[in-house]
């Protein structure tokens, strides 16, 4: 079972919704309850400043020992919001980037597959 | 024993991010805090900027899970500022679209609720209904989330005869299926047991708040901009209001997944009805001066979109959108309340803060 926490840095929701439907149409994947049980980290949102310290706050923590996989379009770099995303900030590294507004679950779930083989970039 | 306990802002009982620090004294919250302000994206200063095209694909991601209403309202402030006529097809699918749209936004909220009070087999049946319901809206609109839909004037694209025909099967069945659902719900002790008077937001509370949508009505108040206001397919289509009077987590619940039923059952229609005609829309080559406005009631309460104009292009957009929680809400609701009902409490208000904070 591959345990997800997702951490939306002020996305529309709709990556959030796939992702939820990505959880539901895959038996391996499951929901953690808190990040430090989760197999892999998901990304939505534009990273917002707020938001921002609150994903550092349990990435700092984190980023040795999960892989991060930014789903959707704004937080690859920002778009349709004009700000913000990993291109903004290439401190934050993640594993994957999946790509559309929002992705279809099939990719999602093709991608935490993948950043679990993929293992953690190094920064 | 009293001490602290911080939620959120990343939760998974809600999609958007937003925190709550509670105290807690023996199993009870005695007081809270409420904390918003994480996704505030600046969409209604960034839209006067853009052209029509762009502002429109902004709109639509706005909020991913009432994306529909958004571009609904947003279309239908430009028609009026504008005098652009809708054909009467293209209407219809609109309406389709939106209903679609709210009973995948309804069902997953109640489904959310059944997963924290440990309901998980009544849950994954809803969420199962809701993942069918994303089929039809991709039939219809061409996407499973946040189509590209509406356009000024019509829709952006024809349901194909062989999609129309798929979805007026699957539909009915779907009807069927949360109609046994909610069936099972009604009675179900277990469910009565966690919900019936917890949470309660008393209907003068409710007015005093602002509150709208599905929470408003499931404390009472009769208010829906489909019946108040009626626009796109609503006057064509029998449409029924869904209240509930206990204002509690069991209200809120039922009104969640009655008006789902409801909604399915308007799609229906408004697919079967169908006429032939026009449906295109396309942007217009010119603004007019001046300022118009437009409400929907989009999942969860009512939208509004409000334009001004120079002639040329936007230069002033204002929407209101609706606020399921806020500091002295969220303080209402849940203290003194149990502290294994915080949760609970917290996913049946359904909270957008894509919608509420832009």
């Amino acid at each position: 079972m591959i345990k997800l926490f997702r951490m939306n840095t002020g996305s529309c929701g709709a990556c959030d919704a796939e992702i939820e439907a990505a959880v539901l149409l895959n038996r391996d994947l499951a929901w953690a309850g808190d990040p430090f049980e989760a197999d892999v980290l998901l990304l939505t949102g534009p990273l917002l400043p707020q938001a921002k310290l609150a994903f550092l706050a349990i990435w700092h923590k984190l980023r040795e020992s999960v892989p991060l996989v930014a789903v959707g379009r704004c937080a690859i770099d920002g778009y349709p919001f004009g700000q913000g995303g990993l291109a903004a900030n290439p401190e934050i590294v993640a594993a994957l980037k999946v790509d559309g507004c929002p992705p279809d679950p099939g990719a999602i779930a093709a991608a935490v597959h993948e950043a679990l083989t993929v293992g953690i970039p190094a920064s | 024993m009293s001490y602290s306990l911080a939620l959120g802002p990343f939760h998974p009982a809600w999609r958007g991010p937003q925190r709550f620090i509670l105290r807690i004294d023996g199993e009870r919250i005695a007081d809270l805090e409420y904390r918003d302000g994480y996704n505030e994206r600046g969409c209604a200063e960034r839209l006067p900027r853009l052209d029509l095209p762009q502002a429109l694909f902004l709109v639509s991601r706005i909020c991913g899970t009432c994306s529909v209403a958004h571009t609904l309202a947003f279309c239908q402030a430009i028609e009026s500022l504008c005098g652009i006529g809708v054909g009467e097809r293209a209407v219809l699918l609109r309406t389709a679209a939106a209903e679609l749209e709210r009973v995948a936004s309804h069902l997953a909220a109640a489904a959310t609720v059944l997963e924290t009070i440990g309901l998980d087999t009544q849950a994954a049946v809803l969420r199962n209904l809701r993942e069918a319901t994303q089929r039809v809206m991709l039939r219809v609109s061409g996407a499973r989330m946040a189509p590209d839909f509406c356009i000024p004037g019509g829709v952006k694209r024809a349901v194909s005869v062989k999609d129309r025909e798929e979805s007026l099967l699957t539909l009915p069945k779907l009807t069927r299926s949360v109609f046994r659902t909610i069936e099972t719900m009604i009675d179900d002790r277990a469910l009565l047991a966690r919900t019936v008077e917890v949470g309660g937001l008393p209907r003068a509370a409710a007015e005093q708040y602002g509150v709208r949508g599905p929470m408003a009505r499931a404390s009472g108040i009769v208010r829906d901009v489909r019946a108040d206001s009626s626009y796109a397919g609503y006057t064509l289509l029998p449409f029924r209001l869904v209240t509930q009077e206990g204002g509690d987590l069991y209200a809120r619940l039922l009104v969640l997944v009655l008006e789902a039923y409801e909604a399915l059952k308007l799609a229906d229609l408004a697919l079967q009805d169908l006429s032939a005609g026009d449906w295109q829309g396309e942007y217009p080559t010119a603004l007019n001066p001046g300022s118009a406005a437009a409400a929907v009631e989009a999942p969860r309460g009512m939208v509004r979109y409000t334009i001004e104009s120079d002639g040329t292009q936007l230069t002033k957009v204002r929407i209101d959108t609706p606020r399921q929680l806020d500091r002295l809400l969220a303080r209402t609701l849940l203290a003194g309340a149990l502290l294994d009902n915080t949760v609970p409490i917290i996913a049946s208000c359904d909270t957008c803060t894509a919608c509420a904070e832009q």
